[in-house]
């Protein structure tokens, strides 16, 4: 119950002050404690390491570089978030291109120490299927799935990144849901879909 | 039992509590396995994490952060802005009018002057001070000081958190 008194309530704030001092080792501890969350979002995104990886890596220094503009009292993972979301819609943009990837290429996107983490908690084959699924989805449906299930975040939080009402969160979520659900189905009944039309 | 509801309305209607869809939903076979369906999706998605980022994702960030400029806070360019525009409209000020340096030079001669006579009037004011009432002048003076020296003290004695 002390715990609450000894934790500070905005743990990234002496980080960032002495940052902005031009403290680049207070800066490289910003960096590690989002960089999982800003790189997650960013490979959902962008469905390529590489790419997600260049991405994640110019949002840190378009922080880094505006670090004077960011109002310390909001959470710097939600800001570094927005960062790296809007250079990677604008990255898609410049792309566009519809994602088709299939199976085996999203089996690549995935970093092999991810995976077997992930081993034991899910079935491989099972996850391969439902990331598969999820890359056959529009950014935006991605986005909101990865953020709500995958970082576990708050629809005020997600919402915040997406620059959106909070009130729509949960209804952009059960519609990437159902279109997810659609198409797990379509993969596990291909003939029989086929067969229906 | 009502019509099956469009699945959107179901899920809010769910969430949101209407005993109507709630009803429904579970008396309903095709849309008990849809809900069923999501709740299995759910926890197939809530098991999923965030893959580690390359080993060297931190090191290739504080390098390009060490080749990038240093950050300059829009607050100083500003200040940096006001600051050329004003000694530029100065300079420019002076150019164009012929008497100004003049015009600067006797207003700044006549600030000395004042400045002197003050300081000659104080003086002769604490002389006159001096030569009158000398005691209590000193004893005026030593109060003043010790108080305000016990002011700072107070003050600096005071808890950092108050």
């Amino acid at each position: 119950m002390y715990l609450t008194s000894e934790t500070p309530a905005l743990p990234w704030k002496a980080d960032v002050l002495a940052a902005r001092r031009g403290d680049r080792n207070a800066f490289e501890a910003l960096v590690r404690s989002v960089q999982r969350q800003v790189f997650g979002l960013c490979l959902r995104l962008m469905s390529s390491e590489a790419e997600a990886a260049e991405v994640a890596q110019e949002a840190f220094l378009r922080a880094y570089q505006h670090l004077h503009r960011y109002d310390e009292q909001r959470p710097f993972d939600l800001w570094v978030l927005a960062i790296a979301r809007n250079l990677c819609l604008d990255q898609l943009r410049r792309r566009s291109k519809l994602r088709t990837e299939n199976v085996d290429e999203m089996s690549d996107t995935l970093p092999s120490s991810a995976q077997s983490q992930l081993e034991g908690a899910i079935a491989q084959e099972e996850r391969l299927s439902l990331e598969a699924a999820m890359n056959t989805l529009s950014a935006d449906d991605r986005e909101v799935l990865a953020l709500y299930y995958v970082q576990k975040r708050t629809t005020k939080e997600i919402a915040e990144i997406m620059s959106v009402a909070p009130g729509t969160i949960m209804a952009r979520l059960f519609r990437a849901r159902e279109k997810l659900r659609k198409r797990m189905t379509e993969a596990e009944n291909p003939k029989s879909q086929e067969d229906a039309s | 039992m009502n019509a099956c509801p469009e699945l959107e309305t179901l899920f809010v209607g769910i969430a949101e509590g209407d005993q109507g869809i709630c009803e429904h939903a579970f008396a309903c076979p095709a849309c008990s396995a849809v809900m069923e369906d999501h709740r299995q999706l759910e926890k197939d998605l809530f098991r999923l994490v965030d893959p580690l980022p390359p080993m060297n994702f931190t090191a290739q960030v504080m390098a390009k952060v060490a080749a990038a400029p240093a950050p300059v806070a829009s607050e100083y360019k500003a200040g940096l802005g006001i600051l050329a525009l004003s000694l530029s409209l100065l300079v420019l000020g002076l150019i164009t009018r012929g008497g100004s340096l003049a015009e600067a030079g006797t207003v700044l001669a006549r600030g000395l002057l004042t400045v002197h006579d003050l300081g000659v009037a104080l003086l002769t004011g604490l002389q006159a001070v001096w030569g009158t009432a000398a005691i209590p002048f000193v004893a005026v003076s030593l109060v003043l000081l010790v108080t305000s020296l016990l002011g700072l003290r107070r003050l600096t004695a005071a808890p950092q958190s108050a």
